[in-house]
C-alpha cells in the first residue's frame, strides 16, 4: 500500500492525492518527509565542500541533525499555517491528511543529493548556479504537488489552493519583516 | 508489484545517493581557507616539521606526503621545518617520502625556522631547495648515542642489585645496569658509524652539486675535493643559515615565504597559486585537544634509560 502511494505521486500526483482522503499513509508521508530533508541537506554539505572542503565526521551528523528537526518543524508549521488559509478560502479538511498529502509533496526534493552529486565535478560558479536551478526546479515541482494537494484534500479549486498555498510564506514574510524593523528601530533609537 | 519493484529500486539508488553524498561531504579534499571560490585550482601545500622527530611524527608526515604525491592540484610541496632531528628510522622514513615527491616531478622545498639540524636536516637533504634565515641553526650531521649506567644509582642509592641472565653474549649489550665492555662499545660504535655514513650518503646525494658549486665560486673543484670538504662539514658542528649557504649546506637566505615563491616558481604556477590541501580544521583541533598524558617518574626513567641512537641536535632537547 505505501509503496502504491509513493509510485502513484511519481506518476499521477492528483490521484494520489486524492486517494488520500480514504487512505492512511502515515507511514511513507513520513518518510518521505525525512528522505527529503535529508536529501536537501546532504545535497547543500556535498556542494559546501566546493568552499571548504570536507566536513569531520563531528561537525556533519551535528549539521543533518539540525538540518532534519529545523526541516521537520518548518513542515509542521507551514502546513498547520496553511491548514488555516485553507479553512480561510472556504476549504475543508482535516490538518492530519494535509500534513500528510504535505510531506507526500516534498518528494521531488529527494532528487537534491543526486542533482549536487551530478554537478559537483563541473565545479566552482556553475556547479552553483546549476544546483541552485536544479533546486529551483525541484521546489516548484513540489509546489505543484502540494497546490494538488491542498485541491483535493480542502475541495478547493486550483486558483484557491494556489493562494492557500502561498499565503503561509506571505504571512512568515510579514512577521519577520515586522520583527526586522522593530529590532532595527529599536537600535536606532 | 511492477510499482514495488520500481519505488524499491528507487529507494535503494536514494539510500545509495546518501551515502555516497556523505562520503563525499567527509573525504572532499580540503581547499584553501577563505580563498577564491572557483574551479579547483593547481596550487602548492604545506608539511610541517616541527617537533623532534619519532616514529608518530615520521607516521604523520610520510603519510601526508605520500597523500600529497596522490592529489592532482598539488604541484609543489613546502616543508615548515622546526626540529633538532631524532631517531634514526623515523628520519630515514620521511627522507624517503620527499625523495619519492621529487622523483613524482613536485617539487620540494625546505624552509628551516629557528632549528633544522641532524635528523631534521637529514630530511632537507631530500628537497629540491633549503631555504633558511640567516640566524637559523643548520647542520649537526652525525650519530649520537646515549647510554646511561644507573648500576651505582640501584645500587649505592637504592640497594638494589640488578642480576640478568640471557641467551646470547650480546643479549644486553647497552644495559644500563652495568657499565659497557671494550667489546660491547667496538660493536656500537660501529653500528653507529654505519649509521652515520647513511646520514652522510644522503646529504653527498642532496648536496655534494651545490656545494661544488659554491666552492667553485672560489676556484676550480673537482668531485674528491668537494668530497673532502663536504666531510668536513659533516662532523657534527651546526651553522648558522648565513654559514651553511656559503658552504652549500643550504641554497638560499629566505624566510617561509621565500621557500613558498620559490616552490612556486620551481612547479611554473603562477604567483596568485593558491595554498591547496591543507589539514582539515577540525582535525586540526582535534590534534590540538589530543591528550598528552602527563607522564609517570618511570615513563621518564624508562624514556632517559632507554638505549637509542638518534639524528639528533642536544641542545634541542632530549626528553622527547
Amino acid at each position: 500500500m505505501s509503496a502504491d502511494v509513493a509510485y502513484a505521486i511519481m506518476t499521477h500526483p492528483v490521484e494520489a492525492m486524492r486517494k488520500l482522503r480514504t487512505v492512511k499513509a502515515t507511514g511513507v508521508a513520513v518518510a518521505t518527509l525525512f528522505a527529503a530533508l535529508l536529501s536537501v541537506a546532504v545535497g547543500f554539505a556535498v556542494l559546501l565542500t566546493l568552499f571548504t572542503g570536507g566536513k569531520s565526521v563531528i561537525v556533519l551528523p551535528v549539521y543533518l541533525g539540525l538540518a532534519v528537526v529545523t526541516g521537520a518543524a518548518a513542515w509542521f508549521v507551514v502546513g498547520g499555517l496553511t491548514h488555516a488559509t485553507a479553512g480561510v478560502m472556504g476549504g475543508y479538511g482535516r490538518i492530519g491528511k494535509f500534513l500528510s498529502a504535505y510531506a507526500l509533496a516534498m518528494m521531488p526534493l529527494a532528487l537534491c543529493t543526486p542533482a549536487a552529486l551530478i554537478v559537483l565535478p563541473l565545479g566552482g560558479w556553475v556547479a552553483l548556479a546549476l544546483f541552485v536551478l536544479a533546486c529551483m526546479c525541484l521546489s516548484l515541482w513540489s509546489w505543484l504537488l502540494t497546490v494538488a494537494g491542498i485541491m483535493e484534500v480542502y475541495g478547493l479549486s486550483a486558483g484557491a489552493a494556489l493562494v492557500a498555498s502561498l499565503l503561509p510564506y506571505v504571512l512568515i514574510s510579514a512577521v519577520q519583516a515586522l520583527v526586522f524593523i522593530t529590532i532595527g528601530a529599536a537600535l536606532i533609537m | 508489484m511492477k510499482e514495488r519493484m520500481i519505488v524499491g529500486l528507487l529507494a535503494a539508488a536514494f539510500v545509495a545517493s546518501i551515502v555516497v553524498g556523505l562520503t563525499v561531504a567527509v573525504n572532499a579534499p580540503p581547499v584553501e581557507l577563505g580563498g577564491r571560490f572557483g574551479p579547483l585550482r593547481d596550487g602548492y601545500a604545506v608539511v610541517d616539521l616541527v617537533s623532534p622527530i619519532k616514529a608518530s611524527t615520521a607516521a604523520k608526515v610520510a603519510a601526508r606526503l605520500q597523500v600529497l604525491g596522490r592529489n592532482r592540484r598539488v604541484k609543489a610541496v613546502v616543508v615548515r621545518v622546526n626540529s633538532p632531528g631524532g631517531t634514526v628510522a623515523a628520519t630515514q622514513e620521511m627522507h624517503r617520502e620527499v625523495v619519492r615527491l621529487r622523483e613524482k616531478g613536485v617539487p620540494v622545498v625546505v624552509s628551516v625556522a629557528d632549528v633544522g639540524a641532524s635528523g631534521a636536516y637529514y630530511v632537507a637533504c631530500g628537497a629540491s631547495r633549503i631555504f633558511a634565515d640567516e640566524g637559523s641553526i643548520v647542520g649537526s650531521i652525525g650519530v649520537i648515542s646515549i647510554f646511561p649506567n644507573v648500576e651505582a644509582l640501584f645500587e649505592d642509592k637504592l640497594g638494589i642489585k640488578m642480576k640478568v641472565i640471557t641467551s646470547g653474549k650480546w643479549k644486553d649489550s647497552g644495559s644500563p645496569l652495568r657499565e659497557m665492555t671494550a667489546e660491547e662499545e667496538e660493536n656500537f660504535t660501529a653500528r653507529i658509524q654505519t649509521i652515520y655514513e647513511q646520514f652522510f650518503n644522503a646529504v653527498k646525494r642532496g648536496r655534494l652539486d651545490a656545494v661544488k658549486k659554491r666552492l667553485a665560486e672560489e676556484g676550480e673543484v673537482d668531485d674528491e675535493e668537494a668530497l673532502k670538504r663536504l666531510r668536513e662539514f659533516a662532523q657534527g658542528q651546526v651553522f648558522l643559515g648565513e654559514e651553511a649557504q656559503a658552504t652549500g649546506l643550504i641554497d638560499e637566505i629566505g624566510n617561509f615565504y621565500d621557500a613558498v615563491a620559490k616552490a612556486k616558481e620551481l612547479a611554473g604556477l603562477p604567483d596568485d597559486a593558491p595554498r591547496v590541501a591543507d589539514e582539515n580544521l577540525m582535525t586540526k583541533i582535534l590534534e590540538a585537544m589530543g591528550v598528552r598524558e602527563g607522564e609517570s617518574p618511570a615513563g621518564v626513567a624508562n624514556r632517559l634509560t632507554a638505549v637509542r641512537m638518534e639524528y639528533r641536535y642536544l641542545p634541542g632537547g632530549i626528553l622527547e
